[in-house]
């Protein structure tokens, strides 16, 4: 009797332990998806500050990356491959001519055809770009990088600033 | 960033649009404009190195899957 009572015991424990186990598990990684991205140039017939490199929509392919990341945490487009910063045919154009304030240290570029990755980090505030539902937008904090010829960013204004790291 | 849902199937959304927070405008320019400040970030460590300041932005882009 005492064993039988023994047993059980054990028998709970372990699946309590088991229990454990399996909350702790991650979900496992959802799969990038590849997406068609349009950069629109113009807008009520004034420029973008950010256009397309006037070659077409942005398809996903060995050299420029056109995903929505992780299932649906992440959207990202990157036009250079490779730790160096291997060009794509591909670039993106950036106008940064229009400073907040003219006190502003200058700008390694005014107007410029680069080799950018733009983000959007909605993962970052628990926004899932699959359930984002028509008609309730969310916002989500994102960011450009570009290389010219060191590397630079644009980050957006985001309230709290969560990326990317910074020094101070 | 503003991210919008255009267009959904049965697997969740399927087009979106991406363009800038709020309705900052400024000049005669009729678009709205994203607030971003311009950095310099360090390759190896993606950390930022020189804060180069604030600009404004427009930007309308279009994702679909």
């Amino acid at each position: 009797m005492k064993s039988r009572f023994v047993t059980a015991a054990a028998s709970i424990a372990l699946a309590g332990c088991l229990g454990r186990l399996a909350v702790v598990h991650a979900a496992p990684p959802r799969a990038d998806i590849p997406v068609t991205v349009t950069i629109a140039d113009t807008q009520n017939l004034y420029p973008m500050h950010v256009q397309s490199d006037v070659q077409g929509a942005y398809v996903n392919t060995k050299q420029v990356q056109s995903l929505i990341l992780n299932g649906g945490g992440e959207w990202a487009l990157t036009t250079y491959y490779g730790r160096n910063f291997t060009p794509s045919n591909r670039t993106v154009f950036f106008d940064l001519t229009e400073p907040v304030s003219f006190s502003n240290p200058p700008a390694p570029i005014g107007t410029a055809y680069v080799q950018s990755h733009l983000i959007a980090k909605c993962a970052l505030v628990k926004v899932d770009l699959m359930k984002i539902k028509t008609g309730a937008p969310a916002q989500c904090p994102g960011r450009s990088v570009f290389k010219r010829p060191a590397v630079f960013g644009t980050v957006s204004h985001f309230s709290p600033p969560i990326f990317p790291r910074s020094t101070t | 960033m503003k991210v919008a849902c255009i267009e959904s199937d049965a697997t969740g959304c399927k087009t979106w649009t991406i363009s800038p927070s709020g309705s900052r405008l400024t000049g005669t320019d009729p678009n709205p404009k994203n607030l971003n400040k311009l950095v310099q970030i360090d390759p190896g460590s993606d950390a930022v190195i020189a804060d180069l300041g604030d600009y404004y932005l427009s930007f309308y882009i279009t994702v679909a899957r």
